[in-house]
C-alpha cells in the first residue's frame, strides 16, 4: 500500500508540475534575481549608467560580421518617437483635459519607485529620479516640458518669455491660488522660494538646477506686481525655462518657512542650522509640507527614504484631481519593480535597465519613458585640479577610443538590449542631427591595432608603464560592463587596475573627493532640457563640477553658444558644434545611452511626463 | 526568581558594552565616508568639510564613541547621519514592526511543522516515512535562503498553479490514505464505531480544509514593500512568501533536533510504562515525551528568533521589505552611517541577551528537577 501511495504521490507531482508549468504563458518573459538595491542616483548626473532599449522586440541576432552587426544597431536605434509603446502613454489633450468632475473614491495608483524619497522639501531633494515625481505633484511646478515637442508649457505659471538676447525673462502668474494653509500665491514667493532653493546648496544638496539657479541675477531680478517677475539673467539663456521646470520651480511658501525659522532659532547651534532643521522637519511632518504647498495632492503619511502617500487636493487650482491615492515604495530594482509590475502589485513602476525594458516591450506593456543622452560614459581624468595624469596626453585618449568596441559591452552587460552611440545626441532623441552625427562619427573608431600603436608611442616617449587606474561601482551591470571595457583596455597595452564598490564608498570618493583616478564608468544623463546645463557643469573649464579636469578654450566657446541658441535648429546647430569641436579633444569616451520612465497599468491614463522623467499625476485618471 | 532575572540584567551590561565598542570601531574601518553620501555625485568638493562637520566627522573616533555613549545610556541613540537625519531610536521603531511580524511568523510556521513532523518523524524512526521526511529535511536544509525566496516567488507568484496543485495532490493523497482506512475498518466490523468513524471524520475534515485552501488561494504579491494595510489578513498575505522561505531551513533544524531528542526519550521507562498502561499513541508522544524532548528545540528556537530579527536582510532585500536587517546595511553600513549601524546593533543585542535569559528561565518550568536544583 505504501510503495503504491509514494509510487502514484511521485507520478501526480511530476504530471503537476510538467501541466502547471506549461499552462500559464502569460507571464512569460519573466525573470528574479536577487539585485543589488538601486543606488541613490542624484538624478541629471549618475555614476551608474545604463544604456536602454528603444522598443525593438525582435531578438538580438548574433553579431555575425559587420554588415549584420550595423543593421542591428540600425534596428536598435529607432527614433523614440516611432516607437508605438511610447506613444501609447503619451497623454492626448483631452486626456490633459481630466477625466472626472471629482475625485474618484477608492482609486488609487501603486507606484514602484526608483529610489525612494528621502525628503518632501524641494531644497534638499537630489534630484529628479529621487523623489521628483512625489514633489511635483505635492508643490506643483512653475513650467513643464514637453519631451516630444521640445517645448516648455507654463504648468502653474501664465507665460514666460524672453527679450530677443535671452537675458531678460517675464514671468506671469494667476491670481487666485492659494497654498494648503489658505496663503495667497504670490510672484515674490517665487523669489524667496529659489533663493532658499540655492541657500540649500551649501548642505551637500546640489544638482544641475541648483547650479542652473544661479545664472539668475538676483540684485537686478524684479517683481512688478503680484503676478509679474523680470528674471534678469548674467549672460544669455534660451532655456532658461528649464529652471522653472524641476525643484527650482517648486514654490514653497516662503511665510511658513519664516515662521518654522523662527521656531528653530533657538534649536540652532554653530554645526546645526535652523535652516537644517527646518528641511528635517518638513521631512517627517506632512502638515507642514501641506500648509506649504497647492500640488494637486497633499502628504498623508511619509516614512523617509521608505514609502510617501499622497491624497488628492480637495480645493486644487487646477480643478478635481481624479485619483484619490498615489503612495510610493520601493521594491528593491528596476527588476523587482518590474516583477512586482506584472505581478499586479503596482499600476505604475519606474524601470531603468534595458533588459528590462525589453521584457516589459515583450510583454507588450504600455511604457511612457525617454532616452537620456550621455546615459553612459567613461570619464577620463584630464588632470583635475592640476594633477598630472596620463589621460591629459590626447594620444591616450585616443587609444581608449580605438580600443573600446561599444557594441561589445552591450551584448557583455546587455544582452545586447541597450543602445550604444558615440555621440551626444543619439538619433531620435530630440537634439540629435546629421551634422552632429557627421562629427560624432570622425572621433576614432574601434581600432585596436591603432590604439596598441598609440599607447606604445606614449611608453616610447614618456618612459609611463601602460597602468591605468579604473574606478566604477559594483552594483549591477556596472561590473559587467568595466569588465569588457578592461578587458579591451589591456588588449592593447594598457595595465588596467580596477577598483569596484558602492558609490559613496569607492566612486564619489575617487572620482569627486580625491580625483584618484584614471578612467571611471559614469553617466550624465542628459534628456530634452538639462542638456545645456548639465555639458557646461561638466565640461566648462571653469565648472566647479568638472570632474574630469578638461577645459579648452574652444569647448568653452561652443558651450557658450548653447545657451544664446533660440530655435531648435539653431540648439541642434549648437550642439553639433559642441560635438565637433569633442572630436579634436575627446574629454570623455561616450558609448551609450540610457532609457528611463513608467510602465503604466493599461487604464491609468492622462499621466504626464516632464523634464528629468518627473510625472504629474494631477489630470490623471484611471479608465471605467 | 527576582534574583535570577536581576543576574541575567547585570550580565547584559559589560556584554553591550563590548558590543557597541567593536561595532563602532568596525563600522569605522569600512571603507567610504558619510559625507560623501551627502556630497552625491554632483556634489561640490568645496561643502565636503562643511558637511563633515556638521555631521561631528571631524571629531576623533575616540570622542565620537563616547559622544555616542553617553547618549545611548540616558536612551538617546542619536540622529542618523544620512538625511533627514531622523533620531535613530524612532527609525528602529518604524522598522522593528515588519522585521518582527516576519520573523515570528516565520518562527510559528518552523514551530507548528516541524513538532508535526519530528514527532511523526520519531514515532515513525526507521521506516519509509521517517527517510522521506528526513531526506525532504535534508533537501530544505542545503536551500539558501534567497534561492527559496526566488523560487518561491517565481511559483507562488507567476507560476501559482503549481504550488496550488501539488497542495491539491499531496492533502488529496492523505484524504485517500484515510478514507482507505475508513472503509478498510469498516468492511473488518462495521459496528465498531471507534474502528472507522474518527477516519472518518479525518478525512471529511482534510478534504474540507483541502477545500477550502484550494477556492481561497490567495495571489501572493512580488513584493511586501507597499503592504502597510493594518488588515491582519493582508500582513498574512504578503509576509507568507518571505517567512516560509526563511522558516524553510528552520523547519530542518527543528525537526532533525526534536526527532533526536523524541527518540531518546521514548526509550525511556517512563514511557514504556505507559505503553504498557495502554495509554493512546497520541497521549504518549504529545503530552508524555515532548515536553521533556523539547529543552534543545527550545534553545534552538530562541537562538533562531534572535538571529531572524537581525538577519532577515537578504530577504527583506528580495521582497522588498523595510524591516531591521535591511535599515541596518543598506541605510546604516553601505553609506556608513555608524549611528543607525551602533543603534541597531545595540537593539539587537539586547533583544538577542534578554530572549536568551527568558529561555534559561524558561527550563525552570519545563524540568521540574532545574527548579528543586537551584533550591
Amino acid at each position: 500500500m505504501r510503495s503504491w501511495l509514494l509510487k502514484l504521490l511521485a507520478l501526480l507531482m511530476v504530471f503537476g508540475l510538467v501541466a502547471a508549468a506549461c499552462g500559464n504563458d502569460d507571464d512569460d518573459g519573466v525573470t528574479t534575481g536577487p539585485d543589488a538595491p538601486a543606488p541613490a542616483d542624484d538624478g541629471d548626473d549618475a555614476p551608474a549608467p545604463e544604456p536602454a532599449d528603444d522598443g525593438d522586440d525582435a531578438p538580438a541576432p548574433e553579431p555575425a560580421d559587420d554588415d549584420e552587426e550595423e543593421e542591428e544597431r540600425t534596428d536598435i536605434s529607432a527614433p523614440v518617437e516611432e516607437d508605438e509603446d511610447v506613444e501609447a502613454a503619451v497623454p492626448t489633450e483631452e486626456e490633459l483635459a481630466g477625466g472626472c468632475e471629482a475625485t474618484v473614491s477608492g482609486t488609487k495608483i501603486n507606484y514602484a519607485n526608483f529610489s525612494p524619497n528621502a525628503n518632501m522639501d524641494p531644497t534638499a531633494s537630489s534630484g529628479s529620479l529621487v523623489g521628483g515625481t512625489e514633489l511635483v505633484n505635492v508643490w506643483d511646478v512653475l513650467m513643464t516640458f514637453d519631451p516630444d515637442a521640445g517645448q516648455y508649457n507654463g504648468h502653474v505659471a501664465e507665460s514666460l518669455t524672453s527679450n530677443d538676447d535671452f537675458t531678460e525673462w517675464t514671468l506671469k502668474i494667476p491670481s487666485g491660488i492659494t497654498y494648503g494653509n489658505g496663503d495667497a500665491f504670490v510672484a515674490q514667493d517665487v523669489i524667496d522660494s529659489m533663493k532658499r532653493f540655492l541657500e540649500g546648496r551649501g548642505n551637500g544638496v546640489t544638482n544641475t538646477i541648483a547650479g542652473s539657479v544661479q545664472a539668475i541675477n538676483f540684485e537686478t531680478t524684479e517683481v512688478l506686481d503680484d503676478n509679474t517677475i523680470i528674471f534678469r539673467l548674467n549672460s544669455p539663456w534660451s532655456t532658461f525655462s528649464l529652471v522653472l521646470g524641476d525643484e527650482a520651480g517648486m514654490v514653497v511658501n516662503p511665510r511658513v518657512i519664516a515662521q518654522l525659522l523662527e521656531e528653530e532659532a533657538a534649536n540652532a547651534t554653530e554645526e546645526v542650522s535652523a535652516e537644517k532643521l527646518v528641511r528635517d522637519r518638513m521631512a517627517v511632518s506632512p502638515d507642514l509640507v501641506n500648509a506649504a504647498s497647492f500640488g494637486p495632492y497633499e502628504v498623508v503619511e511619509v516614512e523617509p527614504n521608505v514609502r510617501t502617500l499622497l491624497r488628492a487636493r480637495d480645493n486644487y487650482w487646477g480643478g478635481p484631481v481624479c485619483i484619490e491615492e498615489i503612495e510610493f515604495t520601493f521594491p528593491g530594482s528596476s527588476t523587482a519593480n518590474w516583477e512586482a509590475f506584472q505581478a499586479g502589485d503596482y499600476n505604475a513602476a519606474f524601470l531603468r535597465d534595458p533588459r528590462v525594458f525589453a521584457a516589459a516591450r515583450e510583454a507588450d506593456a504600455v511604457l511612457n519613458t525617454e532616452l537620456q543622452n550621455v546615459g553612459g560614459v567613461f570619464l577620463i581624468n584630464n588632470g583635475v585640479r592640476g594633477a598630472e595624469r596620463i589621460g591629459q596626453d590626447l594620444r591616450i585618449r585616443q587609444a581608449i577610443h580605438h580600443a573600446v568596441d561599444r557594441q561589445l559591452i552591450n551584448e557583455r552587460a546587455f544582452e545586447n538590449t541597450g543602445i550604444v552611440t558615440n555621440a551626444l545626441a543619439h538619433e531620435g532623441t530630440l537634439m540629435w542631427s546629421q551634422e552632429l552625427q557627421d562629427c560624432a562619427d570622425q572621433e576614432p573608431a574601434y581600432d585596436p591595432d591603432a590604439a596598441a600603436a598609440l599607447v606604445q608611442e606614449v611608453k616610447d616617449e614618456t618612459g609611463w608603464d601602460g597602468s591605468l587606474f579604473f574606478v566604477y561601482t559594483d552594483q549591477d551591470p556596472a561590473p559587467a560592463i568595466g569588465q569588457a571595457f578592461e578587458g579591451m583596455l589591456e588588449a592593447v597595452g594598457f595595465d588596467v587596475s580596477a577598483e569596484y564598490g558602492g558609490i559613496t564608498t569607492v566612486l564619489i570618493p575617487r572620482v569627486i573627493i580625491q580625483a584618484d583616478y584614471e578612467v571611471s564608468g559614469w553617466g550624465h544623463n542628459m534628456d530634452g532640457a538639462v542638456w545645456v546645463s548639465s555639458l557646461n557643469q561638466n565640461y566648462r573649464s571653469d565648472s566647479r563640477s568638472n570632474r574630469t579636469g578638461f577645459g579648452h578654450p574652444d569647448m568653452d566657446a561652443a558651450l557658450t553658444g548653447l545657451y544664446g541658441a533660440g530655435t531648435l535648429e539653431e540648439q541642434r546647430a549648437a550642439l553639433a558644434n559642441v560635438q565637433c569641436v569633442w572630436k579634436d579633444h575627446l574629454p570623455t569616451m561616450i558609448w551609450s545611452v540610457n532609457e528611463e520612465g513608467l510602465a503604466l497599468a493599461p487604464d491609468v491614463r492622462g499621466v504626464q511626463r516632464s523634464m528629468t522623467t518627473l510625472f504629474l499625476f494631477g489630470n490623471a485618471y484611471i479608465e471605467g | 526568581m527576582l534574583r535570577v532575572i536581576g543576574s541575567k540584567l547585570i550580565r547584559l551590561v559589560p556584554v553591550l558594552f563590548l558590543v557597541s565598542l567593536a561595532t563602532f570601531f568596525l563600522v569605522d574601518l569600512i571603507p567610504g565616508d558619510p559625507a560623501a553620501n551627502l556630497l552625491g555625485a554632483e556634489g561640490d568638493i568645496d561643502d565636503l568639510e562643511a558637511i563633515r562637520k556638521s555631521l561631528g566627522l571631524h571629531k576623533p573616533i575616540t570622542e565620537r564613541y563616547g559622544d555616542w555613549l553617553s547618549g545611548a545610556v540616558t536612551g538617546d541613540l542619536g540622529d542618523s547621519l544620512r538625511p533627514p537625519h531622523q533620531p535613530v531610536s524612532d527609525l528602529l521603531q518604524s522598522r522593528a514592526g515588519p522585521t518582527l511580524r516576519l520573523s515570528a511568523m516565520a518562527l510559528g510556521m518552523s514551530f507548528s511543522i516541524s513538532l508535526f513532523l519530528g514527532v511523526w518523524s520519531a514515532h515513525a524512526a526507521g521506516n519509509r516515512a521517517d527517510r522521506m521526511v528526513s531526506g525532504t529535511m535534508f533537501a530544505f536544509i542545503s536551500v539558501p535562503t534567497f534561492l527559496a525566496g526566488l523560487v518561491f516567488i517565481f511559483f507562488f507568484v507567476f507560476r501559482e498553479s503549481v504550488p496550488r496543485w501539488i497542495w491539491v495532490i499531496l492533502v488529496g493523497l492523505v484524504v485517500l490514505r484515510l478514507l482507505y482506512l475508513t472503509v478498510s475498518r469498516w468492511w473488518e466490523d462495521r459496528r465498531d464505531l471507534s474502528g472507522w468513524a474518527g477516519y472518518a471524520v479525518a478525512a471529511l475534515v482534510v478534504a474540507g480544509l483541502l477545500f477550502w485552501v484550494f477556492v481561497q488561494w490567495p495571489d501572493f504579491p512580488r513584493t511586501a514593500s507597499h503592504r502597510y494595510d493594518d488588515n491582519w489578513r493582508e500582513q498574512l498575505r504578503s509576509l507568507f512568501l518571505p517567512a516560509l522561505a526563511l522558516a524553510l531551513s528552520e523547519i530542518a533544524v527543528f525537526t532533525r533536533l526534536l526527532r533526536a531528542d523524541m527518540l531518546s526519550t521514548l526509550q525511556e521507562q517512563f514511557v514504556l510504562s505507559s505503553r504498557a498502561k495502554g495509554m493512546p499513541t497520541w497521549r504518549i508522544l504529545f503530552r508524555d515525551a515532548l515536553r521533556p524532548s523539547s529543552f534543545s528545540l527550545i534553545t534552538i528556537a530562541g537562538i533562531t528568533l534572535g538571529r531572524l530579527i537581525g538577519g532577515t536582510v537578504i530577504i527583506e532585500s528580495i521582497f522588498g521589505l523595510e524591516g531591521l536587517g535591511k535599515l541596518i546595511v543598506a541605510h546604516g553600513v553601505i553609506p556608513k552611517d555608524y549611528t543607525v549601524v551602533q543603534g541597531g546593533v545595540l537593539v539587537l543585542a539586547v533583544g538577542y541577551v534578554l530572549l536568551n535569559a527568558i529561555i534559561d528561565i524558561s527550563y525552570q518550568y519545563l524540568d521540574p528537577r532545574i527548579r528543586r536544583g537551584r533550591v
